[in-house]
C-alpha cells in the first residue's frame, strides 16, 4: 500500500512541475481552438456532400458521423501526447544518463508528464474545443455512457502513452528515429479510425484490425462514446469491449517492458 | 555571374543529400512514409466511393484527381521551400540566424537553399504517378487543358512558397512554436476537396480571399475541361497572396534586425 | 581609420507581458513599455591591422557593437563607417568583405565534412576557383587540418572544428575578422594553435576583434582594450595602461623564517598601510597585495626581513582578472 500512495505522490509532484513548465507555452497549446475546429468543419462539409440523398453511410447517419468526428476530436485532445519524441530525445542527446541515475521507472516519470501536460490541455484545449463543436457546431457532445466512457478513455490514455513510449525506445537501436516515428503514428492513426471510421474498411482488414492495440487508442473509446461498439461485422457490449481495452493494457505493459529489457543493453551514454 | 547561384543550388542539393545519407536507412523510411502520409486523403477518397455513394458532380477518377494534382504540386513546393520553415525555427531558438545575415546574400535564398530537403521529393514522385493514373482513367484533355494545367500548377507552387514565406517569418516573432505547422495543414485541408462540397461564398472566398482552390482544384478541372469565372479572379489572387508573403518575411526580417536582443 | 564609430547608441524597447494571468489579459490592451539603454552614444577608432580586445560583462553591450560592426542590427542612433562603407546600409556588399568566429554558434553543417562546407562557401562568396583552392591549401596547412576536413564534422575534436571554424570565415580574405569568444572550451595546445593562427593573419594586415571572457587570450592577443560596461567604454587603452589604470598594485608573495605578520597564537598582526592581506599560506607564507604609491615595494620587503627573516620572495603584476573585476564594478 505504501508504494503505491508513494508513487501517487511522485505521479502528483511530477506532473504539477510539468504543468507549470507547459504554462509557459499555453499560446502555443491555444492553438489546438484553430487547428480542431477547422479539421473538423472539413469533415462536415465532406459528409454534408457525401450524405446527399443518403441515410446510411458505413453503419453511420450523418449526424452520427459527425459525432464520431467530433468525439474523435476531443478525445484526441483528451489523450494525446509526444512521449515518443521525448524519449528519443534524450536518448539521442545522452541526456537520458540523468533519468538513469534517479531510483525511478523511467516510464513511471515520463506517464507522469502526460499527465501534467494533459491537464493543462484539459484546460485549454479540451474545454475550449468541447465548447466550440457544442455551441458553433451544435454538435452535442455527451457521452451515452458517460461512466464507461471515463474508464475508456482513461484506458486510451494510457494505451496511447505505452505505444508512444515504445516507439521511442527504439532510439537505443536507431540514431535517427523519424523515419520510424513517423511510419508508426501513420499507420497507429490510420488504423485507429482516426481519418475514417473502421467501419470503412473492408471487412476482412477489419478483423485483423481488432487484434491489433491501435483501435483501442480512438476507435473504442470514441465507439463507447457513441454508445455501440462494432467492428468486422461483429457488434460488442460495451462492458466487455471496456474489459477487452484493459487487457491491452497489460499487453502493452509486457510489450514496452520487454523492450526496454533489451534497449537498456544497449545505451552507452554516448553523446554526454 | 549567374552561375555562382547555380553553383550554390546544386552544393546546397548535395549537402542535403550527404545528410540524409549519413543515416540511410531513416532516409528511405522518411523518403516512403512522407509518400504514404500523402495517399491517406485519396484512400479516405477511395473507401468513400466504394461504401456506395460520392461527392456530387464528381466520379471517383475526377475526385481522386484534385488530390493527385495537390500531391504533385506539395512534392514539388515541399523539398525546395519547406525546409527553410524549420531552419528559421532552429536558428531563432538558438539565437544563430546573425550566421545567415553575415553572409553577402540575400537570407531569404540562404535559408531557403539550406533547407532543401530531397527526401520531400517522393511527394512529387508519388504526385506525377498518381496524376498520370488518374488522367490515363479519363478522357483526355485538349492541349488547352494541359497548358492552362501547367499555368495553375506553377501558380499553385507559388502559393505555397506564399505560405512558407509565412510560417517561417512568424516564428522569428512566435519563437519555438513547432505548431505553425499544423496551423497551415488545417487551412490546407480545404484544397483537397471538389470545389462543390462548399457554400458558395466559401467558393469564392478560397478563390479570391486566401486562394487555396488555385492549389489542388482548379488544375484538375482543367484537365477536366471544366472552367468557372473563380479561375480568372484566382490568378491575381495568387500573385498578391505569395507577394505578400514576401512582404511580409521582409518585415520579420528587419523587425530581427533593428530588435533582436 | 578603417573602422569608425560616433555616438552609437542602441535602445531596445521590451514589453511587459507580466507574469500572473490577470497581468497577461491585460497586457492584450495595453502593454508597459520598457527601455533598455545597451548603448549610450560610445566613440572609437580602430586602424588596419589592429588586434583590439572587447571586454565587459554580459549585458554591457559587447554583443550589441558587434552585431552592429557586422550590420546584423541597427543602431537607434549615431554613425558607423567600416570599411569605408556603413555596414547596415550596404550590407551585401560589405559582409563579403569581413568574416566571424563565434565559439558558440557553429558555420559547419554536422553531419559532412568541412570541406563541403567550404564549397558552400565559396559559392555563397563568389570566390574564384584558383583563389579558393589557394586560400583554402594555405589556411588548412597553416592548421594542419588536411586529413581532419575530409571527415565529418561530427566526428572531430573541438579544437579540429574551430580551426575549421577559422578556415571557414577566412576563405574570402576578409580584412576584419570579429571574434566571439573563440577559444571557449579547447585544450591548451589547440588555444596555442588558435592563437598563433591569429598572430600571423594579424601580422599580414588582417585586423581582428576580439570578444572574449577569457583572459589569457586578451593578455596573449591584444594589444588594445576596449571595456565597456553598462552601455558606455569605460577603458580604452593599451593593455599595458590596463594595470597601470589602478595604480601600481603589485602582488608580493613573501616566505620568512619565522612567522610572518602573525603572532604565536595565530593571530593576525597589523599591516604596513597599503597592504592587505590576500592569502595567508601558513604561519610563515603570505600572499600580499601592495600599494606602492603608499609603501613602496623595498621598505615592504625590508620590514619583512627586519620581523620575520626573509627566505622567500616573488613580486608580480596585478593578475588582469583584479583589474576587470574592478572596472566591471564601477559606477
Amino acid at each position: 500500500m505504501r508504494s503505491i500512495r508513494s508513487s501517487l505522490k511522485t505521479l502528483r509532484a511530477v506532473a504539477f512541475v510539468t504543468w507549470k513548465e507547459w504554462a509557459a507555452y499555453r499560446s502555443h497549446m491555444l492553438l489546438s481552438l484553430v487547428v480542431g475546429p477547422a479539421f473538423f468543419l472539413a469533415q462536415v462539409f465532406i459528409w454534408h456532400a457525401v450524405f446527399a440523398g443518403q441515410e446510411t453511410l458505413g453503419g453511420f447517419t450523418l449526424e452520427g458521423m459527425l459525432l464520431y468526428y467530433g468525439a474523435s476530436s476531443v478525445i484526441y485532445y483528451l489523450t494525446m501526447d509526444f512521449a515518443d519524441w521525448n524519449l528519443q530525445m534524450l536518448i539521442r542527446s545522452g541526456r537520458f544518463l540523468t533519468y538513469i541515475l534517479r531510483p525511478m521507472s523511467h516510464r513511471f516519470f515520463a506517464f507522469s508528464q502526460k499527465v501534467g501536460h494533459r491537464m493543462l490541455g484539459f484546460v485549454f484545449e479540451f474545454l475550449p474545443v468541447w465548447l466550440i463543436f457544442f455551441f458553433v457546431f451544435r454538435i452535442r457532445l455527451i457521452p451515452a455512457e458517460p461512466v464507461w466512457t471515463l474508464i475508456s478513455v482513461a484506458l486510451s490514455f494510457v494505451i496511447l502513452f505505452l505505444i508512444n513510449y515504445s516507439t521511442g525506445i527504439l532510439a537505443f537501436w536507431m540514431t535517427r528515429t523519424d523515419g520510424i516515428r513517423a511510419l508508426i503514428r501513420l499507420l497507429r492513426d490510420l488504423l485507429a479510425g482516426v481519418f475514417i471510421p473502421l467501419s470503412f474498411f473492408p471487412e476482412a482488414v477489419q478483423k485483423v484490425l481488432f487484434f491489433l492495440p491501435f483501435q483501442f487508442v480512438s476507435y473504442v473509446p470514441v465507439r463507447v462514446f457513441l454508445g455501440s461498439y462494432e467492428l468486422g461485422g461483429v457488434a460488442i457490449d460495451i462492458p466487455v469491449i471496456v474489459a477487452i481495452q484493459a487487457g491491452m493494457v497489460l499487453v502493452m505493459l509486457l510489450v514496452t517492458d520487454l523492450l526496454w529489457r533489451l534497449g537498456i543493453r544497449k545505451f552507452t551514454g554516448a553523446g554526454v | 555571374m549567374k552561375h555562382w547561384t547555380w553553383m550554390l543550388f546544386t552544393r546546397s542539393l548535395r549537402t542535403s543529400f550527404a545528410e540524409r545519407a549519413a543515416y540511410r536507412g531513416d532516409f528511405i523510411l522518411s523518403f516512403t512514409v512522407s509518400f504514404l502520409l500523402e495517399l491517406i486523403t485519396p484512400l479516405v477518397t477511395l473507401l468513400i466511393y466504394n461504401a456506395g455513394t460520392a461527392f456530387p458532380g464528381w466520379t471517383m477518377e475526377e475526385a481522386l484527381l484534385i488530390q493527385a494534382v495537390f500531391l504533385l504540386a506539395r512534392g514539388i513546393a515541399f523539398p525546395l521551400f519547406f525546409g527553410m520553415v524549420w531552419i528559421v525555427f532552429d536558428q531563432a531558438v538558438q539565437g544563430t540566424f546573425e550566421i545567415t545575415l553575415l553572409k553577402p546574400r540575400s537570407p531569404l535564398l540562404l535559408t531557403m537553399l539550406r533547407g532543401i530537403d530531397i527526401e520531400g521529393f517522393s511527394r512529387m514522385l508519388g504526385g506525377i504517378l498518381l496524376v498520370a493514373f488518374t488522367v490515363h482513367r479519363l478522357p483526355a484533355p485538349p492541349l488547352s487543358g494541359w497548358l492552362l494545367f501547367i499555368l495553375f500548377v506553377s501558380l499553385s507552387i507559388l502559393i505555397l512558397f506564399g505560405f512558407a514565406l509565412i510560417l517561417a517569418a512568424s516564428l522569428f516573432v512566435w519563437i519555438g512554436n513547432a505548431r505553425v505547422i499544423e496551423l497551415m495543414e488545417s487551412i490546407l485541408v480545404f484544397s483537397r476537396y471538389p470545389g462543390t462540397i462548399f457554400a458558395k461564398p466559401l467558393q469564392w472566398a478560397f478563390a479570391v480571399g486566401i486562394p487555396l482552390s488555385m492549389i489542388a482544384l482548379f488544375p484538375a478541372e482543367a484537365l477536366l475541361g471544366r472552367f468557372s469565372i473563380q479561375m480568372f479572379f484566382a490568378i491575381p489572387a495568387s500573385l498578391v497572396f505569395a507577394g505578400a508573403g514576401y512582404l511580409f518575411w521582409n518585415r520579420m526580417i528587419r523587425r530581427y534586425a533593428g530588435g533582436g536582443g | 581609420m578603417q573602422i569608425d564609430v560616433t555616438g552609437l547608441t542602441k535602445v531596445y524597447t521590451t514589453w511587459n507581458r507580466g507574469s500572473t494571468f490577470g497581468e497577461v489579459i491585460k497586457s492584450i490592451v495595453h502593454r508597459n513599455k520598457s527601455d533598455v539603454h545597451a548603448l549610450k552614444g560610445i566613440d572609437f577608432s580602430i586602424d588596419k591591422g589592429e588586434l583590439v580586445g572587447f571586454l565587459g560583462p554580459n549585458g554591457a553591450g559587447k554583443s550589441t557593437t558587434l552585431k552592429i560592426l557586422t550590420g546584423v542590427l541597427y543602431p537607434t542612433a549615431g554613425e558607423v563607417s567600416v570599411l569605408g562603407v556603413c555596414p547596415w546600409k550596404d550590407r551585401k556588399k560589405y559582409v563579403s568583405q569581413i568574416g566571424a568566429v563565434f565559439g558558440q554558434k557553429s558555420q559547419l553543417v554536422w553531419d559532412i565534412p568541412p570541406v563541403d562546407s567550404f564549397m558552400m562557401n565559396q559559392a555563397i562568396y563568389r570566390i574564384p576557383e584558383r583563389d579558393f583552392r589557394r586560400t583554402m591549401d594555405r589556411l588548412t596547412d597553416m592548421l594542419a587540418v588536411r586529413e581532419q576536413m575530409m571527415q565529418p564534422t561530427r566526428n572531430l575534436s573541438l579544437g579540429e572544428r574551430m580551426k575549421c571554424e577559422f578556415i571557414m570565415a577566412m576563405l574570402h580574405n576578409p580584412k576584419i575578422v570579429f571574434l566571439d569568444e573563440p577559444t571557449i572550451g579547447l585544450d591548451v595546445i589547440a588555444k596555442e594553435k588558435i592563437r598563433e593562427f591569429i598572430h600571423e593573419m594579424n601580422r599580414e594586415g588582417v585586423t581582428f576583434i576580439l570578444t572574449t571572457h577569457d583572459l589569457d587570450d586578451v593578455e596573449r592577443l591584444a594589444r588594445r582594450v576596449i571595456v565597456v560596461n553598462h552601455g558606455a567604454i569605460v577603458f580604452d587603452d593599451e593593455i599595458t595602461a590596463l594595470r597601470r589604470h589602478f595604480g601600481a598594485k603589485k602582488i608580493v608573495t613573501a616566505s620568512g623564517a619565522t612567522a610572518c605578520f602573525c603572532d604565536d597564537a595565530g593571530r593576525e598582526l597589523p599591516l604596513p598601510a597599503g597592504v592587505t592581506l590576500l592569502n595567508r599560506l601558513s604561519p610563515t607564507d603570505v600572499e600580499l597585495e601592495c600599494d606602492t604609491t603608499v609603501t613602496d615595494l623595498s621598505a615592504l620587503i625590508r620590514l619583512i626581513g627586519d620581523t620575520s627573516g626573509l627566505r622567500d620572495l616573488s613580486v608580480q603584476e596585478l593578475p588582469i582578472e583584479t583589474v576587470i573585476k574592478e572596472l566591471y564594478n564601477r559606477d
